[in-house]
């Protein structure tokens, strides 16, 4: 059931007769992903993980270094997108990459 | 503190010593870092799929505001300098024609403002089904907000979605799959940095104390919300939206024809279902070549140069199961409810004596089926991504024409579309997504952008499209922005008159995008 107590913001609203919003958190103050795992499967995965329907190559299979994820997460590529800092900060690119070093890591083992 | 060096272009008919001083007062306002310059950190926000070249819409810089007040701030200095800003939701639309600017010369490399961090979810009334947002919430952070906090409510989403806003989406008229597809019909209350700096609450915002901003939606007089779609006459800072109440139950279905003039009987089956509310969500009717990309590469039936031809199409639908139009529409309500309508849409089909309908269970977790039942329930996913490989390259731009919702209409439209685009070398990827009484005829030209022949060719095809079209009383309801001179034309000269009028009372100076939708001073 819907909590209340859940949404800071809608209690501040009604207490102050719809109006009061200015207290308000920004959602990036916190992490916009808490993991890489998580970033990559809602960012990455659908074009990047092998299947016949892929847009792009297989992360989880080839040897991309940090740089080389970097490198083309900032510019795109032909169908790929390139993506803001805005969308996709520094320390979220970093986590998608040691998220896929770990993949390989494992497969490898 | 920024340097003459790192400025690689100026805004049209801003000198670089002009613009280094709004970039300082920019960076007084939002912070250093929140000024985007350089090539390093502009990079990202460069990249179009549009058949141009990308340098002549680039942007001279990014401000990122944190606050409808900074926002406020940053009109004014616009407003001293002259410098032109073009306000995006996310900083990127990838499908129509990016953040860019006007494509006319003298509105090149506006400052973009990337709203990415004006990401507050104001209030969400989970009784009355409504939400006040910033422009830089995502379609993902909502779904995220509402799942976290137990909240029965849907939201409607365009495809693919997760990094989108349901602010930019709204403004910019754009459709979703739900009941609450026709994203605009489901805002209710704006708030509108206006080009002087004035802070405009549409409607019942404007009451002091008021608590119904987000329920009705006209409040007294002149209705204003709408001027500030598809226009520069304001900056949106928020706004609110209808939600959807989860149903009891939901049932999806796929109903598959096999030949493409079956399109003329599917439209006037679906119509009266549609209007009467049976099947009250934005149906869907997509071509073999817009189900293909989601699940298949081209190359596995046809890699030849050229429109793919009609024996592999047939080929291709015959091996994997592909109507050449497939219909994807959804049931909701109370389980009786939807057994007396599932009834009454069972038999239409019946009566049509065409077309086979499957269900969920039928369809056993198979895609295209599951994607697509995923977004008639607001369900977010990047399957149609796959339309971006299916020509390879890069190259995207969609032409949507608007038609009627009458058979005869759509086979017209189709074959017109087909023809020019196929003469063209082009496949025609569409599909129609269905109002109440009209449905938006959306198509992706896909092309290949590294090469230069096939892109001047899109650019070429485009153009022929949107003229053909106009001289059968057709026009898109939307378009990137290298065609919105084009488009706004179709319209006629007394709707670009009044534009330009409203233009020049609220933005004399012409500081808000000029050249969107191809309104100017």
């Amino acid at each position: 059931m819907f909590d209340p107590r859940l949404i800071p913001a809608l209690a501040l609203v009604l207490a102050a007769g719809g109006t009061a919003l200015a207290d308000t958190p920004r959602l990036d103050a916190q992490r916009m992903f808490p993991s890489g795992e998580i970033a990559f499967q809602k960012i990455c995965a659908r074009c990047h993980t092998g299947r016949e329907d892929a847009v792009g190559p297989d992360l989880t299979a080839n040897d991309y270094d940090p740089d080389t994820i970097r490198h083309f997460a900032r510019h795109g590529s032909g169908p790929m997108p390139a993506f803001t800092e805005s969308m996709v900060d520094a320390v979220t690119l970093d986590q998608i990459a040691a998220h896929l070093a770990s993949i390989r890591k494992e497969t490898e083992e | 503190m920024t340097t003459q060096r790192e400025i690689t272009v100026t805004p049209d008919g801003v000198s670089p010593e002009q613009f280094m001083q709004a970039l300082t007062r920019f960076e007084s306002v939002v912070g250093p870092d929140n000024v985007l310059i350089g090539e390093d950190r502009l990079t990202p926000y460069r990249k179009t799929m549009m058949p141009v070249a990308d340098e002549d819409y680039a942007m001279s810089a990014v401000l990122q505001p944190t606050s409808a007040e900074q926002v406020q701030e940053i009109v004014r200095i616009c407003n001293d300098f002259g410098v032109p800003v073009w306000p995006t939701s996310t900083g990127r639309n990838f499908g129509y024609g990016t953040y860019a600017q006007g494509s006319a010369q003298g509105h090149r490399h506006q400052v973009v403002i990337d709203f990415r961090h004006m990401n507050r979810i104001l209030e969400v009334d989970a009784e009355l089904g409504t939400a006040l947002l910033e422009p830089g919430v995502t379609y993902q952070q909502l779904v995220d907000y509402l799942e976290e906090n137990d909240i029965p409510l849907w939201v409607s989403c365009p495809a693919p979605s997760a990094i989108a806003s349901p602010v930019g989406n709204t403004l910019d008229r754009g459709v979703g799959y739900t009941p609450y597809g026709e994203h605009f019909m489901m805002q209710c209350g704006m708030e509108v940095v206006l080009p002087n700096g004035d802070l405009l609450r549409t409607a019942m915002g404007g009451v002091e104390g008021s608590n119904s901003w987000q329920v009705f939606k006209w409040g007294y007089g002149p209705y204003l919300d709408g001027i500030f779609t598809q226009s520069n006459y304001g900056i949106v800072t928020k706004m609110g939206l209808w939600l959807m109440p989860k149903p009891p139950a939901y049932k999806p279905f796929y109903i598959r024809f096999r030949d493409d003039d079956d399109i003329a009987e599917i439209v006037d089956m679906m119509r009266p279902l549609r209007m009467a509310n049976i099947i009250p969500n934005a149906v869907v009717f997509a071509h073999a070549l817009w189900e293909a990309p989601a699940v298949i590469p081209r190359s596995k039936y046809y890699d030849g140069p050229g429109a793919m031809p009609q024996a592999d199409i047939e080929r291709m639908k015959e091996a994997e199961g592909f109507g050449a139009w497939n219909v994807y529409a959804a049931l909701y309500g109370t389980p009786e409810q939807i057994e007396v309508n599932w009834k009454i849409v069972t038999d239409a089909v019946r009566a049509l004596g065409k077309g086979e309908i499957f269900t969920q269970e039928d369809m056993a977790g198979t895609e295209p089926f599951e994607y697509r039942a995923a977004l008639m329930r607001g369900g977010m996913n990047l399957q149609e991504f796959g339309l971006y490989r299916w020509r390879g390259g890069g190259g995207s731009m969609w032409f949507a024409p608007v038609t009627v919702a009458k058979g005869s209409e759509t086979l017209k439209q189709t074959r017109m579309a087909m023809e020019i685009l196929n003469r063209w070398g082009f496949d025609y990827c569409g599909e129609y997504i269905v109002g109440m009484r009209d449905m938006h005829h959306v198509i992706d030209l896909l092309f290949d952008k590294t090469d230069p022949e096939d892109t001047r060719n899109a650019h070429a095809c485009m153009t022929e499209l949107i003229q053909t079209f106009r001289q059968h009383g057709y026009a898109v309801y939307r378009t990137n922005n290298a065609f919105m001179e084009q488009v706004a034309d179709c319209y006629g000269p007394v709707q670009r008159q009044v534009n330009q009028t409203l233009k020049r009372a609220l933005d004399p100076n012409g500081i808000i995008a000029p050249g969107k939708s191809g309104i100017t001073v």
